[in-house]
């Protein structure tokens, strides 16, 4: 399983590009790449912009039923998220966005997961399967 | 921005009426560039001209709608050729 730190814009890049190779070489089409490209754009900024940094990691699973997906977790220990409902709503914004980052990459997934303390860190796992 | 930046001392120095941006070989547009596409819709409008973004990926469509982004304030067209004739007042 590979770990990708994400301290600045050029890591956000590269986990961007490691997402890509996984969904890729894993059967994913070519929307289901942009997708998950996407929404792993989107939280691997919020962990360097909200989380003040952390870390990606990217796993390949397997369905009961034999399908094959792209699992990524994305960590930090920053501040949290005090209203994780209130966060996930369209068009809320913690004041420097569109406010669709965390919303809009939930869409984008077939499973999200988010788990956050306030004072302890924010950690989302999501995964997307090839159809 | 330095593009941000590049684009408004073009307007300022040229006059340009239209502003032409082909993303043919931009594979993903999350929210951070749409954003940065939308500013740059604002800053021509500033210099009287409008915006037209063009060659966007199919698979960039498909997500930027389900993201939710409407990149209001710009428009867009098929392909540069389209786009000019946008500018132009064809279409």
């Amino acid at each position: 399983m590979d770990e990708l730190p994400i301290q600045s814009g050029d890591d956000v890049v590269r986990v961007r590009q490691q997402v890509r190779g996984a969904a890729a070489e894993n059967g994913l089409s070519l929307v289901d790449q942009t997708k998950l490209v996407t929404a792993a754009s989107e939280l691997a900024r919020n962990t360097l912009v909200h989380g003040g940094g952390g870390v990606a990691r990217i796993e390949v699973v397997k369905s009961p039923n034999g399908r094959t997906g792209v699992k990524l977790h994305f960590t930090d220990e920053g501040p949290g998220i005090a209203d994780v409902d209130l966060a996930l709503t369209d068009g809320w914004t913690s004041g420097t966005g569109l406010g669709l980052g965390l919303s809009g990459a939930r869409r984008l997934v077939d499973e999200f997961e988010l788990n956050s303390k306030p004072g302890k860190g924010t950690s989302v796992v999501v995964v997307k399967w090839s159809r | 921005m330095r593009l941000q930046e590049d684009l408004a001392d073009e307007l300022a120095a040229t006059g340009a009426s239209g502003v032409i941006i082909d993303i043919t070989a931009v594979e993903i547009v999350d929210s951070f560039i749409g954003r940065m596409l939308t500013m740059i819709g604002s800053i021509s409008r500033l210099f009287d001209a409008e915006t037209v973004i063009v060659g966007m990926r199919p698979a960039v469509a498909i997500t930027l709608t389900e993201l939710g982004l409407s990149l209001s304030g710009v428009r867009t067209a098929l392909n540069a050729e389209k786009g000019l004739e946008i500018l132009n007042g064809k279409s």
